[in-house]
């Protein structure tokens, strides 16, 4: 971890756990990987706090989960998102960039929407 | 994101079904399962395998509390609806104990309810058995009272006629008239019935009985007593039951008393202790045809002598003069054997048309015309 970090304000992990599960079935390690991974390791995550994030969106019904085996042939618990989960990915994602435009807009930065 | 109900444990699906010892061996699988993985590609980029742990915990976090969030997750919901199911049957046993108190409570009371009505109905049923008895004995009925009355008053001397015709002293036969009205003391019914009989006793027996006996009778047989003796105007001992009525501290009973007392008076005897008082020391010994020729005498005089000194009648006058008569009984003259017509042909009342109350109100209007049609034979 540098200065340069990012440490994620409430809610995103759940936001960047549910995207990242649009590319299939994953155990937590994994999606704690990828995110890091697309982040270009400057999102901080404690990666403990992903459990109880996928756990919580199991029990709303975004996600459904199984066990199976890893790439190293570990035994791990799968997650993929259910129908529930991507419109919830939609609406999340929608409420998020809503939040992001308004606050580069008030910052002022020219390339907000992107962020 | 979670919602509202999930601050408090509760999510859409139903809750996990596995016993909760599994669930939290499942939680402690996979977070180790995640540990492992990140001790081993730590180790796989040249960590030793302690450092390659150490670094997998130091990243993974606080261990002990993400392991609590996870459980609250997924158990906590059962462990809120296992509280409500706590809290709902205790409430739920406190409500049955006190059902249960308040039916043995309630049962209790209709027992004694049951018991009660159960004397009642036996009291009845011997009493009830008793009869039948009495109705298969052939002895007439009015014999048997008598040996029962035999049992505690006296019989045979003093001439008075107990209620069914067994001759004994004042004291004794009042108590037996007295035990008949008590009978049934709330009943005005059953007092005219017994004072009825006891009105037909010879001579003054039935007076000097209730003489007796007045005070101890209920309210709703002293407000009957008068009837059979002042409603028979020819009753020799009518003034003298008007007298006890009179006397009576009970409003109820002097309001009836004073009625009556309209038709042997002819005046308004409720206003004025005295005007009562005095009237009956007056004509309390004198023979009833006597009282009621007399007073209906005067009252004509005095009517009469109003018509002919006022040419036009004072209404609030003469109507508190004609009101008086407005509780007259004209038939109690007729069996008394006064004749009433003649009384107020002498006086001059009957020459007095209705026109000449024509300058008074239209009930006292009526009021004359009434005691006219008393002129008629």
């Amino acid at each position: 971890m540098t200065d340069r970090d990012v440490e994620l304000p409430p809610g995103a992990l759940e936001l960047l756990a549910l995207k990242v599960l649009t590319r299939g079935a994953m155990h937590g390690y994994a999606i704690v990987r990828a995110i890091q991974e697309r982040g270009e390791d400057s999102l901080r995550i404690e990666e403990g706090t992903l459990y109880p994030a996928l756990h919580r969106m199991e029990r709303r019904g975004w996600l459904a989960s199984e066990w199976g085996a890893s790439e190293s042939n570990r035994r791990a618990k799968f997650y993929r998102l259910t129908p529930a989960g991507r419109s919830g990915l939609r609406e999340q994602e929608s409420a998020w960039r809503r939040l992001s435009d308004a606050v580069g807009r008030v910052l002022g930065a020219p390339n907000a929407k992107r962020a | 994101m979670s919602t509202f109900l999930e601050r408090f444990g509760i999510h859409a699906r139903s809750p996990d079904p596995r016993p909760l010892s599994e669930i939290a061996a499942d939680i402690d699988e996979e977070l180790a399962s995640h540990v492992d993985a990140s001790a081993g590609a730590l180790a796989d980029e040249g960590l030793d395998v302690g450092s390659a742990r150490a670094e997998a915990l130091r990243r993974f976090g606080d261990y002990g509390r993400i392991r609590r969030e996870c459980a609250r997750t997924q158990m906590g919901e059962r462990i809120v609806l296992q509280r409500i199911q706590v809290v709902l049957t205790v409430v739920l046993i406190a409500v049955v104990g006190l059902l249960f108190l308040s039916n043995r409570e309630s049962q209790a009371h209709e027992r004694a309810a049951l018991d009660a009505e159960k004397q009642v109905m036996a009291a009845l049923i011997a009493r009830l058995d008793a009869q039948l008895a009495a109705d298969a004995d052939p002895t007439p009925a009015i014999d048997r009272r008598s040996a029962a009355n035999a049992k505690t008053y006296s019989i045979g001397s003093g001439g008075y006629l107990n209620w069914d015709g067994q001759e004994m002293d004042l004291v004794s036969a009042s108590g037996t008239w007295e035990e008949y009205f008590h009978e049934q003391d709330t009943s005005w019914r059953h007092g005219l019935k017994v004072v009825g009989k006891l009105a037909e006793l010879p001579g003054t027996q039935g007076v000097e009985i209730l003489t007796q006996i007045w005070g101890r009778l209920s309210v709703e047989h002293r407000e009957q007593i008068m009837k059979p003796f002042v409603f028979d105007g020819g009753h020799p001992h009518a003034i003298e039951v008007l007298a006890l009525g009179y006397g009576d501290e009970q409003t109820s009973v002097k309001e009836r008393a004073v009625l009556y007392l309209y038709t042997y008076s002819w005046k308004d005897l409720w206003n004025g202790e005295g005007s009562g008082s005095a009237w009956f020391a007056e004509n309390r010994e004198r023979p009833v045809a006597e009282v009621l020729r007399e007073s209906a005498l005067l009252w004509a005089r005095e009517m009469a002598g109003m018509a002919a000194q006022h040419e036009h009648l004072v209404d609030d006058y003469v109507g508190r003069f004609l009101e008086a008569t407005e509780s007259v009984r004209p038939e109690t003259f007729a069996k008394a054997g006064v004749d009433l017509g003649p009384i107020l042909e002498e006086a001059g009342v009957c020459a007095l048309g209705p026109d000449r109350f024509a300058d008074l109100s239209p009930k006292n209007q009526m009021l004359a015309e009434r005691v006219l049609t008393w002129c008629k034979p």
